[in-house]
């Protein structure tokens, strides 16, 4: 009992951690993206 | 001869658009090499752990046939993925990567892999059902695991010297690197 | 804090100055190792994640993939840490200004922690009483994490 009651606040924790990493990965990606398209646009019209 | 021969080829090639354009644009050819770098850990991530495998360091308890048969297809897609954006690489430079020493002892190293890959598979098929399941493989199939792992590393090593123009022709070489190299008089 | 200091010091130590006056060292002990032990790390991290989302060695109980990768990882983690810190001590100042050695060191630091705070207390049990869409979850953050940190890192050499 005790056993799964603390993999359920792993499995939170772990759940919260990895949404964030995948949240910041999209939002970095994404304005690297942005920044370059930005950058062709500029460089070739 | 055949350095002059490669010397046309090389500047035939790098008078047509594509390359002039992938080396000339912003962008793309840093995307191209990047994803050639980038996709050593499928490629060479996956070689090393069938290695590692043969010579008993990773996954003792699993067997060894198991491992290299499932990791045999991420593998390949890794190599496809390399072997195209390097086609695409040289396509992009190829006047300079031709009188690359490096790049010619990774192309030797490269075909010897290809052998040594061979040989380990066909070793291996043959005898694999009598020793799959041991932590090690036997002793000539952990040569070749040895072996390839130090052909990649040389791989990697040479392919990554590419970059650095130290022993190219407007050097001052001795006349065996300067064959080796490519070079041809002016 | 003020980083810059330690930067200038970095360039002056002893990596520092064998790593900017040999440059057959920088290449080989510093980028070739460092590509090498990516392959090895990457290996690693691939290995463990796809498994975790069935896509590869499906018939091999992700316990013990998981386990054995951890292994090579940290091996690997110890070899791309040491050849890491020897080129950016020769470029140190270079570095400091560089956007992407910081992103780079963001990510690296936030996947050293995922790994060992998170993603190994999570998978050290039974993989089966863990529930699968936070396997996922966590298999997809750390192939993005890492995907992350290897890609900011060859692009520190396009944007020096």
């Amino acid at each position: 009992m005790t056993l799964k009651k603390e993999l359920g606040a792993r499995e939170q924790i772990a759940a919260v951690v990895a949404g964030a990493i995948i949240l910041s990965g999209i939002i970095y990606w994404g304005y690297q993206f942005v920044v370059m398209l930005e950058f062709l646009e500029m460089a070739y019209g | 001869m055949i350095n002059e021969i490669l010397v046309q080829f090389a500047e035939w090639l790098y008078a047509t658009g594509g390359s002039r354009a992938i080396e000339e644009s912003f962008y793309l050819y840093n995307w191209i090499e990047t994803t050639h770098v980038l996709t050593i850990m499928l490629c060479l991530g996956m070689l090393a752990f069938i290695d590692l495998r043969m010579l008993g360091y990773a996954m003792p308890d699993v067997s060894a046939s198991t491992i290299a048969d499932r990791l045999n297809i991420p593998m390949m897609i890794g190599f496809s993925i390399m072997f195209i954006t390097g086609l695409l690489l040289f396509y992009a430079k190829p006047t300079y990567t031709n009188q690359s020493i490096w790049f010619r002892i990774k192309m030797v190293l490269l075909v010897v892999a290809f052998f040594n890959a061979i040989r380990f598979h066909r070793h291996m098929k043959a005898s694999e059902s009598t020793w799959s399941n041991e932590p090690r493989a036997p002793l000539n199939l952990r040569v070749s695991a040895a072996l390839s792992l130090g052909l990649w590393a040389g791989v990697v090593t040479t392919g990554r010297l590419i970059a650095y123009d130290w022993y190219h022709c407007y050097r001052d070489l001795p006349g065996w690197l300067s064959a080796a190299a490519g070079c041809v008089a002016e | 804090m003020e980083l810059l200091p330690f930067f200038e010091w970095a360039e002056t130590s002893f990596l520092g100055y064998i790593g900017k006056t040999y440059g057959g060292v920088y290449a080989t002990f510093g980028q070739s190792v460092h590509l090498m032990a990516l392959a090895v790390l990457g290996g690693s991290v691939l290995i463990a994640d796809l498994r975790l989302l069935n896509v590869i060695l499906k018939d091999v109980p992700s316990e013990i993939v998981a386990d054995q990768a951890h292994k090579w990882f940290k091996v690997a983690l110890a070899v791309i840490l040491s050849s890491g810190v020897f080129m950016a001590a020769a470029v140190a100042q270079r570095m400091y200004y560089n956007d992407f050695f910081w992103a780079k060191m963001s990510a690296l630091l936030v996947g050293i922690i995922f790994v060992f705070a998170v993603k190994r207390p999570l998978l050290n049990g039974t993989h089966a009483d863990i529930h699968p869409m936070v396997i996922r979850l966590v298999a997809i953050a750390s192939i993005l994490i890492w995907f992350s940190v290897a890609a900011t890192g060859r692009w520190i050499g396009f944007s020096g």
